[in-house]
């Protein structure tokens, strides 16, 4: 078992800001993330552009030139020990986080612990949802930009948001057709023997070997639902969300969340919040605390300020 | 079902040039088979892509209807993409990498142990 003052889960925008805020004012800081390279979200949404830096010294700019810039931070702090390719599974009483790699399991005893866990692609089933070949949007972009390879050639989308759209943009890039797209999963039907090979939009059939679920993303607050803190369910943050303050702190004490995983935002707020957690967990001044609160509050829609504002008056869900 | 699917590897569904992301880096090839068949995979990319660039969809078969599956969350949520891989049962392809010499099997419903048990 290992003592720290900090834990935080997920490397993505919202844990790297959050381990670069708690190492900063030296507290003895993990970071944990289940990918082979930090940077989360980053790493397969690669047309995000990082415009608010959150409060983050960090230059703006494409999503991936940032996740390398703020890899090479996090590189630089003697106190921050990160475990990449290692999968936080269980979240238990005392915050003892259970981890484990490819070879070996261990125990993690934080003082606190921050889960910057990110977000799951919502996936609404519909007849032939199951083949192959049908897959979700956040499949279709780590295929393409992780692994780099292609799942289709000929695409139908789900989905009339803005992560249909930037799935669209990222097929565009690489180099693959789009022929149809619809909004409504109660009139899509996919088919095909042992793979996808046609997609029904109300009367029309398009011959496709992809379909992909762009329907939006859901708060992945799996831990602190297992450490039992509270949750609601909250449309405007992205479905069930756990009640927490604007610095992450949840019902369960020392257990923060931020990011995605607390409500799907922006880059800028998910980095603000996660650096506000931070600062939050660590124990920081009351100087810098402020400081981050007004960077946070500069930076966040009214729409995510309200809904968290809320969160402690809408009663127990889940 | 026939293995005709593995009869002509298609490796072009290899993105090589991207432009975000530029010239795909040059890997260490690895060799790997797939019932049977030897295929080639980049070093330490996980299973489910290396069949991909390999032209390959399918993982696995369900345990009574029989219907297939293939990648669907690509991130180790979802378990779709469930294959045998030296034997053991119930590997997620999307997020266990590829190492030289590995056999990989299509599962057949839950599979089945060396030892016959199911």
């Amino acid at each position: 078992m290992r003592q720290v003052d900090v834990a935080v889960v997920g490397g993505g925008p919202a844990g790297i800001a959050a381990a670069i805020a708690s190492a900063e004012i030296g507290a003895s800081t993990i970071l944990i993330d289940e990918h082979a390279n930090i940077g989360g979200q980053l790493r397969w949404r690669i047309g995000l552009t990082l415009k608010d830096t959150g409060g983050l010294d960090v230059e703006p700019g494409p999503g991936l030139v940032v996740a390398d810039a703020l890899a090479g931070r996090l590189s630089q702090f003697d106190n921050l020990t990160i475990l990449t390719g290692t999968v936080a599974w269980g979240l238990f009483d005392d915050n003892v986080i259970g981890i484990s790699n490819d070879s070996e399991a261990d125990e993690i005893k934080p003082d606190s612990v921050i889960l910057a866990t990110g977000s799951t692609d919502i996936a609404l089933p519909f007849p032939g949802w199951t083949l192959p070949g049908v897959m979700t949007a956040r499949a279709a972009q780590t295929f393409m930009h992780v692994h780099r390879v292609l799942p289709g050639r000929t695409w139908v989308i789900l989905g009339d948001g803005e992560e249909a759209d930037e799935l669209q943009g990222d097929l565009e890039r690489a180099g693959v057709d789009v022929i149809a797209r619809s909004a409504n999963p109660d009139d899509i039907r996919a088919s095909g023997t042992n793979r996808l090979t046609h997609v029904e939009i109300g009367a029309d059939v398009y011959e496709a070997d992809a379909l992909a679920i762009a329907l939006g993303r859901q708060p992945d607050a799996e831990l602190a639902l297992h450490a039992q803190a509270k949750s609601a369910f909250v449309s405007d943050l992205g479905g069930f969300t756990v009640h927490r303050d604007e610095s992450g702190r949840t019902s369960e004490p020392g257990v923060f969340i931020a990011g995605d995983a607390a409500g799907i935002g922006s880059l800028g707020e998910v980095i603000a919040e996660g650096r506000l957690a931070g600062l939050s967990a660590a124990g920081a001044s009351a100087t810098s605390l402020d400081a981050a609160r007004k960077t946070l509050e500069e930076i966040s829609s009214d729409r995510r300020k309200n809904a968290i504002a809320n969160l402690w008056t809408i009663g127990t869900g889940v | 079902m026939s293995d005709s699917r593995h009869s002509e590897p298609d490796q072009s569904r290899r993105i090589h040039e991207h432009p975000l992301l530029g010239e795909l880096e040059t890997a260490d090839m690895v060799n790997i088979t797939v019932d049977g068949q030897q295929l080639q995979a980049r070093s330490g990319e996980p299973i489910a892509a290396a069949l991909m660039a390999n032209g390959i969809d399918i993982c696995r078969a369900m345990p009574e209807s029989g219907e297939s599956r293939g990648v669907f969350c690509g991130v180790g949520r979802c378990s779709d993409c469930l294959m045998t891989v030296d034997a053991v049962l119930n590997v997620r392809t999307c997020v266990t990498p590829v190492y030289d010499g590995m056999r990989i099997e299509t599962q057949h419903g839950l599979g089945t142990w060396l030892d016959g048990q199911p």
